[in-house]
């Protein structure tokens, strides 16, 4: 059965009014505080002129107002856009432009932030801001949090007449490789999603869930949805506790959290300096991660640490949300044999997978190709452009079926499990071979001591080599050792040659490691280098 | 390296926040940088700067600071921080 994302929130407030729904720092709601105060939005929203399937840009760190404007805009009807927080002015103003918003909630709003708005978001009617705004004449109206909320008075609740397939969210790709595309995601493939989390993971009302995820990465929808449909309570832990582990690992304490849903970043990072052997994390039972490969060795550690907590591997590009998901028992029940490779599973729910060649052929068990997905929890579309949009999507001829083309690269392994082979954009020719970056970087953190790696392919006399870097443990400088290694993992062409240590990777604002930007150092440094030389 | 009969907290909090504007902020940042800006609500320090500037610290002032003491609280601004270096380089002596 299908019903809409806020009405999960509608049923949890009936259920157990005055159990905690989400608590961030020292504050926190109720389900009943939660469900009065996003209808107060709503209304306000209504109030102001906005109508069902009109965007709202929500451009806000994790925080419990941030989630009373998300369900208000549900309830509206409205679709919300999340911006992140960090990004420039001229991006957030690109994002408005490019899904026509009228209304932006927008945690504090500098003078400098206003003035830009004005002038290059003319789509823009009202702003709604954390913070109190010091009266100023101008085009666009600005309004506090509170003040926006009181102003809906006692007036009633239009319930507007919205359906599973439309439109909920949606969710901008960085653009690092042309225009930011903005991935729609209806009440249906994110209510589904959250579903299938919700019963994964068997979350329920004991749980308590850590949302770590800012809003404008998809992975947020996991405590913004799934625990909501389970009644399970929520803890944000916004970005700023993050950048500190040991603090970290203390919230995860506290709060007694049992569900952790993060990108491997945040986990070696609790394992190398969250003083996890001070910690009692005795109420954690499960942790999720997904975003990007988990180097094995790390999670073999931090399995190992946590050893009566179940691991899961969740893999799925933002487009369709979760695709595939492999768990892991705890590792006392059965410490698993070694392995090269962490599967990415099996797809899940009513999904299909298939991996196919370059002509769509689908290929023989164990070779590797595109992965194709077909599923409810596929988005509808990319923003501005249809639901059957080539080469997007691709549809069978035997049944119908709308398959989306991940573009990542994947091979059946013996157990039938998925196994992540690369980005078909990280696939590089080097001297006449193939190589898959993402292959190398596995090679590189099964060497004892590395955490991290990154591998580029950079122009160099005329022709193409791989230059590497990574992180490790303690700081070591194990180039030599390491070089050795992957001479004996790796054909020789694929041997980076170039290799280096790191204090540090450039990482995305959702936590992964930017690879684009690495590689474009990279790129830079042989140039001075090579000046030098010269 | 600081001569450690001469330091002082003002002193530690001096270096800190020059580190903090020249290093961290490319000298680009809010120039009201004081002793008690916040610095995780302005975004002065990401995470990358957290490491930055525990290096920093480390070699500057002489001291070991542990995993453990890399928290929030301690490096809420600059004289939190320049209170924790004291802590160490007493501990130390």
């Amino acid at each position: 059965m299908t019903i809409l994302l806020h009405q999960n929130l509608e049923r949890a407030a009936q259920a157990l009014p005055e159990q905690t729904a989400f608590v961030c720092g020292r504050d926190r709601l109720t389900w009943r505080q939660l469900d009065e105060q996003s209808t107060a939005f709503a209304v306000a929203l209504q109030h102001a002129g906005v109508t069902p399937g009109d965007h709202v840009a929500i451009c806000a760190d994790l925080s419990l107002p941030a989630v009373i404007a998300i369900y208000g805009c549900l309830k509206a009807g409205a679709v919300y856009v999340p911006v992140d927080h960090s990004s420039s002015d001229q991006r957030l103003c690109a994002l408005i432009e490019e899904c026509d918003a009228t209304v932006l909630v927008i945690t504090a709003l500098s003078l400098n932030t206003r003035h830009t708005l004005e002038t290059h978001a003319p789509s823009l009617r009202l702003v709604v801001s954390g913070e109190n705004q010091p009266e100023q004449r101008s085009r666009l109206e600005v309004v506090c949090f509170s003040g926006f909320l009181a102003a809906s008075g006692r007036d009633p609740f239009v319930r507007p007449a919205t359906t599973p397939r439309q439109p909920a969210y949606v969710i901008f790709t960085s653009g690092s490789t042309g225009r930011p595309k903005g991935i729609v995601h209806t009440h249906q493939s994110a209510g589904q999603y959250a579903e299938l989390t919700a019963t994964a993971y068997r979350l329920s009302s004991a749980d308590m869930v850590a949302g770590v995820c800012p809003l404008h990465f998809d992975m947020s929808t996991f405590a913004l949805f799934a625990s909501v449909h389970a009644a399970a309570r929520t803890v944000l832990i916004p970005a700023p506790v993050l950048r500190f582990p040991a603090s970290f690992a203390l919230q995860l304490e506290q709060h007694r959290v049992s569900v952790l849903y993060c990108v491997p970043y945040l986990l070696i990072q609790l394992l190398e300096r969250g003083v996890l052997d001070q910690r009692l994390l005795d109420s954690l039972r499960w942790i999720v991660f997904a975003g990007e490969t988990f180097p094995l060795r790390s999670l073999q550690d931090l399995r190992s640490r946590l050893c009566h907590v179940a691991f899961s591997n969740a893999y799925g590009p933002a487009e369709t949300n979760v695709c595939c998901v492999r768990h892991f028992v705890p590792w006392q029940e059965c410490a698993e044999p070694d392995r090269s490779e962490i599967p990415i599973g099996r797809p899940w729910g009513d999904g299909l997978c298939r991996v196919v060649d370059a002509d769509d052929v689908v290929v023989e068990p164990g070779e590797a190709g595109e992965l194709l997905v077909s599923s409810g929890t596929v988005m509808s579309h990319y923003l501005g452009h249809s639901a059957d949009d080539q080469p997007t999507f691709c549809f069978c001829p035997a049944t119908g079926r709308r398959f989306y083309r991940t573009g990542d690269v994947v091979r059946q392994n013996a157990d039938g499990e998925l196994v992540f082979v690369g980005r078909q954009d990280r696939q590089v020719k080097v001297r006449g071979h193939r190589v898959e970056l993402d292959a190398v970087e596995n090679a590189m953190t099964r060497f004892p001591g590395v955490l991290e790696a990154s591998v580029s392919c950079v122009p160099a006399d005329g022709s193409q080599q791989l230059h590497a870097v990574y992180t490790s443990v303690d700081r070591q400088a194990l180039d030599a050792p390491l070089q050795r290694w992957l001479q004996s993992e790796l054909p020789r062409w694929a041997v980076p040659s170039v290799i280096q240590r790191v204090p540090t990777f450039a990482r995305t604002t959702s936590g992964k490691i930017d690879h684009r930007r690495q590689g474009q150092q990279m790129a830079a440094e042989l140039t001075t280098h090579n000046k030098k030389e010269s | 390296m600081i001569d450690q009969s001469s330091f002082s907290r003002t002193e530690a909090t001096r270096q800190i926040l020059q580190f903090l504007h020249e290093e961290l902020l490319n000298g680009s940042g809010p120039v009201t940088l004081q002793a008690d800006t916040d610095l995780l609500a302005s975004g002065t320090v990401d995470s990358l700067g957290v490491m930055r500037l525990v290096a920093f610290l480390e070699a500057a002032f002489a001291v070991t600071i542990a995993h453990e003491d890399v928290t929030m609280e301690n490096f809420l601004n600059a004289s939190a921080i320049a209170a924790l270096i004291c802590e160490r380089q007493e501990g130390a002596l």
